[in-house]
């Protein structure tokens, strides 16, 4: 999301209400060139993301594979309802905000701190080797990290192989099957993934923070710890409330790929968020119906939570995320 | 940053309690690979891969021959590979055209512009909808369905956008007066400019790419085009491996000796290592593009 | 600085880019040009073979290549591509046929949704289910095959015989053929013990499900862990889901030992209550939680992949089986023949034991026949005829042999026919099927095409000469026919209940959805509750969850159905 303070660049509204029919049309044939761009790239967004968004009717009718749209029968707001009365319904919000709030609560410190311990670190080659090393897991695909986790959590994987060396336990530890391990493995594997890529942010709003500062810090006796407390975290504080901010807004944003690669039937009732009920519904049972209306049910949550949050930034913080 | 504070003991401790610590986080995130490096060259029925920890301890590599010649990987990295590159551009050079008219001042469009991409952020049709178009546009079991549909991203075009706010308004209309079209100011002046920002979209682009499966699995799902993540599913995630074995177990008694554990941690380690050697040399331009809307923050 | 260096990059990804696309580029016109090649030189061949005649195997060689291409569901397509090339290529030179099997690896459900909704489907449709053949004849995307049938279909019909009736609708006509359907005289589901472990403790009894359990427990206690230290269970099974109610083969084959049958409890009035509704299926899940709790069942076993599971069966982990029988020996035999080379004994396998519950008069493993699944031709379809002809030729003596076996007189083939049309297994089949079963090479007929062109097979119901589309049919070992002979009344005849299908207009459709997967879900966390008392409690509340679903209307729907089709056909 592009991150700006200075609101003053955005564009002026009502610009070409100010403006007579034809002097808007001297202007917009003044901008021909520019038109025509638009026009191409108007209507490749008319084609692939307007056009099918027709498709949210079904969401209302009772759709059957094959049929047109038109054909399918109206049932107003049945599936809506079929959510909201199901049995599921509290357990996928539950596992959803379950999720993402252990997701903001764990993940979202764990990159501010490591970025913290980077920059603390005196030696520049272990600086940028520590760095470099923690960028690595961002890159590979959960499909890999599916693979990495089954062979190390698996009932006779190398964490178990060690706790029984160990004798620390006697069976084997279901962190795979059992729903209590889900919630824990699945933040873990989020901070592996995703800590070292998120430190680079905080990393890069420290290196911006005024020598002076520093000089200034020295100057009224700030040690080590007080440098941090009292320098380094006010000045990347506006990037932390930002990033938190815009993390809310995305709360019902809990993960997809992951659920699907590393839940199983022993943990659905831990692993089941949103995004994979609809797509169980919607598409592999092909009750399109009812994952289009849960999909949008969802969306239009995420949109209210996102344009709150803009609007909350940039009344209350001047701080525009959108 | 030079240190302007005093050094008390304190301060010495903590230097040797941060080392441990990054070198804990070194090794969590460096271990597992390790780990499936050294089972890929483990012979696993001499030993099993359970008791592997650091090193392999019958050495052999019958994983990796058997993973080259036995599955579609090299197919599936070429079709991976071609979508990154191609995909990747693309989604630059159309994003970037986007992102820099919509910071064109004086573009009676630019509000509106802006406006109908970001909707297309939060609000999508659907499969079904989707799956349609594909059809009627002809790009089901092609290659193009990878490509075309991902042109414009409306995140990338705010990230570009950004950027392109802080470079003064004056370069450009230096070039107008030049008599430059805006075609000939995006490609000549802006795109120079926007290294970082384009290089820090890149990375994300690519890795976008090269990390996708639904589509192919959709879309693509006559096998012509597989990507190399939908043969890294298989063979991962659904023990393709291990069937494989068990039909060419029958047929050559050459790798009789493969395990599952094996040939899994062979392709593991055969889709990761070439991400390892080539992302380093792309660090500081994905660091300087993240960093641009940070260090205003 | 920085800009230069950034060009010399993007040069050189353009440079990479430009050679990886000329030799993609060479990559397809090569082949295209062999395609050609190959095509142009099977049109010559059959033009020279033009007059219209009948080859060996009693096809009527038709003038014009004629084109069978069928949809066959989830596999990979690589390998389904070199397993029919053999076979594509002698069915042209010698059929006149272009046989095109098409298969995605997606799940054949969300497939079909995706055709259905898109209308870009092949021909003819292969290996659903038969509520999924409900929805494309309920949106008449399914031709009427009635008068083809009477045409073209003689051989099916006679083979058929009064079988045939049951896919006919009410009012007489005909949408749905099927493959493997028929009356079968083999079991194929069961529980197994491995029997050199099983002798080894003394033979113990093994008549109810504890006796098994205590055996099987016995038989582990023995052989704690396996030669790389792995330790060994009792049991293990793999993850199945099943997107029919009724559960998968493991709930089916426990569910037998307490006289459940296919997952449902048949009452006296033919009244039909799911498993997971019924005592019976209560004390099977009780029974498992204790295995499970024991840490005698492996406890992968609702995670695992049937690969894996096999895995661990070649290596040793298991003293028991529930399920289906082929995994269990395609699996572990080769296995351990490859293991113990000259020390293999033929004991090293798994057999047949019958199991049952006290009270229970007969166990009830395996549908002794079956509807089959169902094959459809769409109505994209352009010459109905040809497919019928097809179908009907399938249902001769050496059709289905083609279909099943493969192609035969090959290098790899395993049978072989002469100008006279005289059949022979090749040579060493026939000795591999009855004496050395873990040699015979399933490798080299799925090559020859054993697993393409089978789209409206022969049944399972041998042929009036014994022969089958399996080639092992008319040829089982001894244990095979020890394994018949022992359980021969575990099999029962349930065909009434297995063709009931709910039209997909009907809300009790999406209803039936729903409740599969509250039941699915709650077998897998009953068998792993702590506790009896925790097993008992998940069970009631998957209950509960499912009646508030309407697991009540389904049921009520399935006992109507089938005591209309029991009035109808029988039993």
């Amino acid at each position: 999301m592009l991150l700006k303070t200075n609101t003053k660049k955005l564009p002026v509204i009502g610009y070409v209400e100010k403006h007579t029919k034809k002097k808007m049309w001297k202007r917009i044939i003044n901008e021909r060139e520019l038109w025509i761009i638009s026009i191409i790239l108007l209507v490749w967004v008319g084609i692939f993301a307007y056009y099918p968004m027709y498709g949210v009717i079904i969401a209302f009718k009772k759709y059957i594979p094959g049929q047109s749209f038109s054909q399918a029968q109206w049932v107003g707001l049945k599936y809506f309802i079929q959510f909201f009365n199901s049995n599921q319904f509290p357990l996928v919000i539950r596992n959803t905000l379950a999720i993402s709030g252990l997701n903001l609560l764990f993940g979202f410190p764990a990159p501010i701190i490591l970025a913290l311990l980077i920059n603390e670190v005196r030696r520049k080659y272990w600086k940028r080797f520590v760095q470099t090393v923690s960028y690595v897991p961002h890159f590979i695909s959960w499909v890999v990290v599916a693979s990495l986790i089954f062979s190390f959590l698996g009932n006779e994987g190398l964490v178990n192989t060690i706790l029984q060396s160990l004798n620390i336990t006697t069976k084997s530890v279901g962190f795979l099957n059992e729903g209590k391990y889900f919630w824990g493995m699945i933040t873990a594997a989020n901070i592996w993934k995703e800590a070292g890529w998120g430190s680079i942010i905080y990393l890069s709003a420290i290196a911006g923070i005024d020598e002076e500062l520093y000089q200034a810090g020295a100057v009224d006796g700030l040690g080590r710890l007080g440098t941090v407390w009292h320098i380094i975290l006010p000045g990347i504080s506006g990037t932390i409330v930002l990033l938190w901010i815009l993390g809310i807004g995305d709360i019902l944003n809990a993960g997809f790929e992951q659920q699907l690669l590393l839940g199983n039937d022993l943990t659905r009732d831990y692993y089941e968020v949103i995004d994979t009920f609809a797509y169980k519904y919607g598409v592999q049972r092909g009750i399109y119906s009812y994952g289009t209306a849960v999909s949008l049910m969802k969306g239009v949550i995420s949109v209210s939570l996102v344009f709150f949050t803009n609007w909350f930034t940039r009344k209350k913080l001047d701080i525009a995320a959108l | 940053m030079r240190n302007y504070y005093k050094e008390g003991p304190a301060s010495k401790l903590f230097d040797v309690f941060n080392t441990i610590i990054l070198a804990l986080i070194v090794f969590l995130v460096v271990y597992p690979l390790w780990n499936q490096l050294a089972i890929s060259f483990n012979n696993n029925n001499v030993a099993a891969s359970r008791n592997i920890y650091f090193y392999p301890k019958a050495f052999t590599l019958t994983n990796y021959e058997f993973v080259f010649t036995n599955s579609s990987i090299l197919e599936g990295a070429k079709v991976s590979f071609l979508r990154v590159i191609i995909g990747t551009a693309g989604t630059l050079l159309c994003t970037g055209l986007l992102a820099y008219i919509t910071t064109i001042r004086n573009f009676s469009g630019r509000k509106f512009m802006r406006r109908v991409f970001v909707i297309t952020m939060y609000f999508s049709g659907g499969l079904i909808p989707t799956y349609l178009l594909m059809v009627q546009l002809k790009l089901i079991n092609t290659f193009w369905v990878y490509i075309v549909p991902n042109l414009i991203n409306a995140y990338f075009m705010l990230l570009i956008a950004s950027f392109i706010q802080n470079i003064p308004e004056s370069m450009f209309e230096a070039a107008r007066m030049d008599g430059a079209s805006e075609l000939q100011i995006y490609f000549k002046t802006v795109l120079p400019i926007c290294i970082p920002v384009f290089s820090a979209v890149a990375v994300y682009a690519a890795v976008g790419h090269w990390n996708a499966w639904f589509d192919c699995m959709i879309y693509n799902a006559d096998g012509k085009w597989d990507t190399l993540q939908i043969i890294l599913r298989r063979l991962l995630l659904e023990q393709e491996a291990f069937q494989k074995i068990h039909n060419e177990l029958i047929a050559a008694s050459k790798f009789r000796n493969l395990t599952s554990e094996g040939l899994r941690a062979a392709t593991t380690m055969i889709v990761t290592v070439p991400i390892l050697c080539i992302y380093p040399f792309f660090q500081k331009y994905f660091i300087s593009g993240i960093t641009i809307g940070a260090v205003k923050g | 600085m920085e800009v230069t260096k950034m060009k010399r990059i993007l040069t050189l990804i353009v440079a990479v880019l430009l050679l990886v696309t000329a030799t993609a580029g060479c990559g397809t016109t090569a082949s295209n040009n062999q395609s050609d090649a190959g095509a142009s030189s099977a049109a010559s061949s059959a033009t020279a073979s033009t007059p219209a005649n009948t080859n060996i195997f009693g096809w009527a060689v038709p003038e014009k290549a004629m084109e069978i291409t069928y949809y066959a569901g989830q596999d990979n397509p690589d390998t389904n591509a070199e397993n029919c090339e053999a076979k594509a290529a002698y069915l042209l030179k010698n059929f006149n046929v272009k046989l095109t099997k098409i298969v995605y690896d997606d799940d054949m459900e969300q497939r079909l949704n995706l055709m259905l909704s898109s209308g870009g489907y092949p021909d003819c449709i292969v290996g659903m289910s038969w509520q999924e053949a409900q929805k494309w004849v309920d949106q008449g995307r399914a031709l009427e095959l009635t008068s083809y049938i009477d045409a073209y279909g003689s051989n099916i019909k006679s083979r058929m015989g009064d079988y045939l009736k049951r896919y006919y609708t009410d009012d007489g006509k005909l949408y749905t053929l099927a493959s493997f359907w028929g009356l079968t005289t083999f079991v194929s589901y069961a529980p197994e013990v491995r029997n050199d472990w099983y002798t080894e403790a003394g033979s113990p009894d093994v008549s109810t499900p504890e006796a098994y359990y205590a055996a099987l427990k016995k038989m582990a206690a023995a052989h704690p862990e396996n030669s790389s230290g792995d330790k060994t269970y009792a049991l293990g099974m793999w993850k199945i889901s099943s997107s029919r109610l009724g559960g998968n083969s493991f709930i089916n084959t426990f569910g037998g030992m307490y006289g459940l049958k296919s997952g449902w409890k048949v009452n006296s009035d033919n009244s039909v209550n799911l498993w997971i509704n019924s005592p019976e299926g209560v004390k099977m899940l009780d029974y498992l939680n204790q295995i499970y709790r024991d840490g005698m069942l492996d406890p992968d076993s609702f995670t695992m992949s049937i690969d894996e599971w096999g895995a661990k069966a070649g290596n040793e982990r298991y003293a028991g089986f529930v399920g289906s029988h082929w995994p269990a020996n395609s699996y572990s035999l080769t296995a351990w023949k490859n293991k113990y080379g000259a020390d293999y004994n033929e004991n090293m396998r798994y057999v047949y034991v019958d199991v049952k519950a006290s009270g229970v008069a007969q166990s009830a493993f395996s549908p002794s026949n079956s509807m089959g699944s169902a094959v459809i031709l769409t109505n994209n379809c352009k010459s109905p005829e040809n497919y019928m002809k097809w179908f009907d030729f399938e249902n001769t003596d050496l059709g289905s042999k083609l279909a099943g076996w493969g192609i035969p007189n090959e290098k790899g083939s395993v049978w072989t026919l002469d100008e006279n049309g005289k059949w022979a297994y090749a040579e060493g089949v026939e000795d591999q099927l009855v004496n050395n079963i873990g040699d015979f090479d399933y490798d080299a007929e799925t090559k020859a095409g054993g697993e393409c062109g089978m789209l409206m097979t022969a049944g399972v119901e041998p042929m009036a000469g014994g022969g089958n589309v399996w080639i092992n049919l008319g040829l089982e070992d001894k244990w095979a026919q020890a394994k018949d002979k022992l359980l021969k009344d575990s099999l029962f005849d349930f065909t009434s209940f297995l063709s009931v299908t709910i039209p997909t207009e009907d809300p009790l459709s999406d209803k039936s959805t729903e409740i599969n997967d509250i039941v699915n879900n709650a077998w897998a966390k009953a068998i792993t509750a702590k506790s009896t008392e925790a097993c008992d409690a998940v069970i009631a509340e998957a209950v509960s969850s499912a009646n508030s679903a309407g697991l009540a209307d389904v049921e009520k729907y399935y006992s109507t159905q089938y005591q209309k089709n029991v009035s109808k056909y029988g039993k």
